[in-house]
């Protein structure tokens, strides 16, 4: 019985290749089981964890959104601005989150009460968020900042990195309103048949803004990790950054069309994706040969997800 | 006509948990209707899917004209002549009805207006007159089911495989049906043809195989075996006869004053406490129409609605509900379930206010809710994880009756409650709307099927194009009558 529910739990394709990935690993290089390299794996992934959680919230409604990385640049920027200005830092990091909240808002507003497809709202939000980036600085990045917002980038706590501690934080949350409160209990719902749970009463148009609102706040978090470690707010979006962040929510068998999913299987999936780089990285792959890699290693976690969906279906 | 076409032996088909067929045998001859019974749960869809190819089969065999057919998919039952019309609907809703009804056979260098006239030719053999460029999803469920079909025939199919086809149909509709299908066994094809509606089992086909819990229960010749011998075969035991309604009618508890929308003129209805109203329409008459205003997911009309009294025109859906309106809409799938969501989840979702509190979820309160209330209905299976889209069609009908009942709504609109319900599961949910209606609650329901509302109605409205033709207690009339009115108003002719 335990077995079987083990087998059914869609998180097992991307778990598999996180374990195998990671029994490899510890053979090719001695390196790797290091406290240190693991701290160090934690760290780099702290970023993609938050990303893909907030990306999960989303994607289960059947939603997408691209516009993360450019609402990291806009809500890094806003910070780095405004303490540059000489306000306290913790008034930066609330302008910060309550700007990348107010781009989630803005998606959420025009997927949900417009009714226009999430991916190109996004597509072109993204380009919006990133040209209002641009604008606000003058195409040049920020950098400098106080002591005390550096510390929530490159400090640590008992030896532990902070920006593992925020990961830990918004994974212990996020798991909590995913599973536990109504946002994630209709989320999923939404996803799954919006015009049954309109018909239900319930307002789908709330539950979407909330959930565009919580991929901004996650990014919002995102953004003062990376611009805290980098010690600099660049005006240039990644534009990889929200394609990574939905890699790693698919890989975990989360459907696109929604319905579908869950907060952990986001977050295997975007440790799989740390494990990689880092992997690659201890054995000097070259950066060309990377990409590639992590692209092959995705089908295979989706390949790997629909073996176990065969498989339950049949015994 | 003796000869056997195809045959099926020994199929078994395991689901997590569920033995669903269990050495099932079936054969079919050419130019007969086969129609194939059981309750919801039996097998039966899961064994035209296995037919198709939609499905695998665990073991057993298929033989087509005396060749056993190894591997089997849609593609290549279609190019072996096998052409399924399934229980779910299919259609693409953005297409139009021409596209829907050449999809996956689209002739590579015949124009889109040869298309359209052909669908054309087809849609006068079943009285649709409208453009075959309209979208389907601008058509009704029935007209949805008749392209559905249509699209099956087109196929020129020897064996034609119907998983409950006349769902949603009104009665000229199936008998359009029948017509066509007496023309294609004319034509030496075969039918396999499933339904809940024992009066067309009875009518259309030639021979019949009950189902029990994934077993053969018996093969017959239709001429010799009754009705109710089926049914016992398909429960496996003796049926009770049903009992009248009775109870006492108090206040109004519903008014609607001279609703007006863009599909209905001027209705009028008042629903009393412990009554049950039907209102008896065909398919377009405009049932539907009043239950979206009352319902409040159409709030673009005209004309008043009150509820205990209370001025309640222009509500939205959460306000209805608030007001204790349920309503069961008539397409389960694409307006009533959450198909890849738990039992438990489908029953208790409009209950935001009672599963959460401060927001957070009452796993407990959802787990016994749902039990009581699945058990309640009669649901096949107790274990409320199930996902709900594995559900045979009239068990997911139950799960959307039982959230309304588990929510203590106090009016119940149900649209087509029992269309793909087997024929004892149906009198358990007239059961159900009886005992719901005990004085406390009240019901209106709207249906094609004009038996089921003389057997469970206190009192019926008939409408027809969208008005009231008239009003009748429910004594001293039959089917006859009300099928008189409902086609009175210049209305289609059968
Ligand atoms: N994909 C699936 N996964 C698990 N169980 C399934 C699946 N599909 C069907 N079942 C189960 O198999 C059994 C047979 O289902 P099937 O749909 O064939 O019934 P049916 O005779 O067509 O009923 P109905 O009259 O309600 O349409 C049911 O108990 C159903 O719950
Ligand atoms: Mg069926």
């Amino acid at each position: 019985m335990r077995k079987i529910s083990l087998l059914k739990a869609p998180e097992f394709g991307v778990s598999i290749a996180l374990v195998g990935l990671f029994i490899l690993m510890s053979f090719l290089s001695p390196l790797f089981l290091s406290g240190y390299n693991l701290l160090n794996i934690l760290l780099q992934s702290s970023t993609y964890i938050i990303l893909s959680i907030g990306m999960t919230f989303v994607i289960v409604t059947g939603g997408i959104d691209l516009s993360v990385g450019s609402i990291a640049v806009v809500s890094g920027i806003l910070m780095a601005g405004v303490m540059k200005g000489g306000t306290p830092v913790w008034i930066a990091i609330i302008a910060g989150l309550a700007i990348s909240t107010l781009c989630g808002f803005v998606n959420g507003f025009l997927v949900s009460k417009i009714n226009l497809p999430s991916f190109i709202v996004t597509l072109a939000t993204m380009s919006i968020f990133q040209g209002a980036a641009l604008i606000f600085s003058g195409g040049l990045p920020i950098y400098g900042f106080p002591k005390a917002f550096s510390f929530l980038g490159t400090g640590s706590i008992f030896s532990i990195p902070v920006p593992v501690i925020i990961a830990f934080v918004c994974i212990a949350v996020s798991v909590w309103v995913f599973k536990k409160t109504r946002i994630g209990h209709y989320a999923l719902a939404i996803g799954d048949n919006r015009q049954a749970v309109r018909m239900c009463g319930v307002n789908v148009f709330k539950y979407e803004l909330i959930v565009y609102m919580i991929n901004g706040l996650a990014t919002g978090v995102a953004a003062i990790i990376t611009t805290a470690r980098l010690n600099s707010a660049e005006p240039l979006a990644s534009m990889s950054m929200g394609l990574d962040a939905v890699a790693a929510v698919v890989m975990s068998g989360t459907s696109l069309s929604g319905g579908s999913g869950s907060v952990t299987g986001a977050i295997i999936g975007s440790l799989l994706m740390g494990v990689l780089r880092n992997g690659m990285t201890l054995l000097n792959v070259q950066s060309y040969y990377q990409n590639l890699i992590i692209g092959v290693v995705i089908l295979i976690a989706v390949f790997i997800d629909k073996i176990r969906n065969s498989y339950s279906y049949k015994k | 006509m003796e000869q056997s076409i195809l045959s099926v032996k020994n199929i078994c088909k395991n689901f997590p948990g569920v033995r669903a067929l269990d050495n099932v045998c079936f054969d079919l001859r050419q130019g007969e209707v086969h129609a194939l019974l059981g309750e919801n749960g039996a097998g039966k869809s899961t064994l035209m899917k296995i037919i198709f190819g939609l499905l695998k089969k665990d073991s057993g065999e298929i033989f087509l004209r005396n060749s056993e057919l190894k591997s089997i998919s849609p593609s290549k039952s279609y190019e072996n002549g096998i052409a399924l019309i399934p229980q779910e609907r299919t259609l693409l809703t953005h297409k139009s009805i021409a596209e829907n009804i050449f999809l996956g056979m689209e002739p590579a260098f015949v124009s889109k207006k040869e298309m359209c006239l052909q669908s054309l030719e087809m849609m006068k053999r079943f009285s649709m007159q409208i453009s075959p460029d309209t979208p389907a999803a601008q058509l009704s469920a029935g007209m949805q089911q008749t392209v559905e079909i249509m699209r099956a025939i087109n196929r020129k199919a020897q064996i034609l495989i119907m998983d409950e086809p006349t769902g949603g149909l009104s009665a000229q509709e199936v008998k359009r049906l029948f017509e066509v299908i007496r023309t294609l066994k004319g034509q030496k094809a075969s039918v396999i043809y499933i339904s809940h509606r024992m009066e067309e089992i009875f009518e259309i086909s030639d021979r019949i195989t009950v189902l029990r819990d994934g077993k053969n229960a018996g093969t017959f010749g239709t001429a010799d075996v009754t009705k109710e011998k089926i049914i016992e075969l398909m429960a496996g035991k003796k049926i009770s006869a049903q009992k009248q309604h009775k109870s006492s009618i108090g206040e109004e508890v519903l008014q609607v004053k001279e609703l007006c929308s863009n599909k209905i003129h001027n209705i009028n209805l008042t629903l009393r406490k412990g009554e049950i109203l039907g209102i008896a329409g065909l398919l377009g008459s405009g049932r539907t129409e009043i239950f979206e205003c009352i319902y409040g997911i159409n709030r673009d009309y005209k004309g008043r609605i009150f509820i205990n009294s209370k001025d309640c025109t222009h509500y939205s859906i959460s306000d209805a509900i608030s007001c204790g309106v349920g309503l069961v809409t008539e397409d389960r799938k694409r307006t009533g379930l959450s198909l890849k969501s738990s039992v438990a989840k489908n029953i208790t979702l409009p209950m935001e206010k009672r599963i959460f509190r401060r927001g957070i979820i009452n796993t407990k309160k959802v787990q016994t809710i749902s039990s009581e209330y699945s058990e309640k209905v009669g649901l096949n299976t107790s274990d409320m994880s199930f996902t709900s889209g594995n559900l045979s069609g009239g068990n997911q009908q139950k799960v959307v009756i039982a959230r309304w009942l588990a929510n203590g709504s106090k009016i119940l609109l149900l649209d087509e409650p029992t269309v793909g319900v087997d024929v004892n599961a149906k009198q358990e949910i007239h059961q159900l709307i009886r005992q719901y209606c005990n004085g406390e609650n009240s019901v209106i329901v709207a249906s094609s099927d004009f038996p089921e509302l003389l057997e469970i109605c206190d009192r019926i409205v008939v409408i027809a194009q969208g008005k009231v033709v008239k009003e009748l207690e429910n004594k001293d009339i039959d089917e006859k009558i009300l099928l008189g009115y409902a086609t009175s108003a210049g209305g289609e002719k059968i």
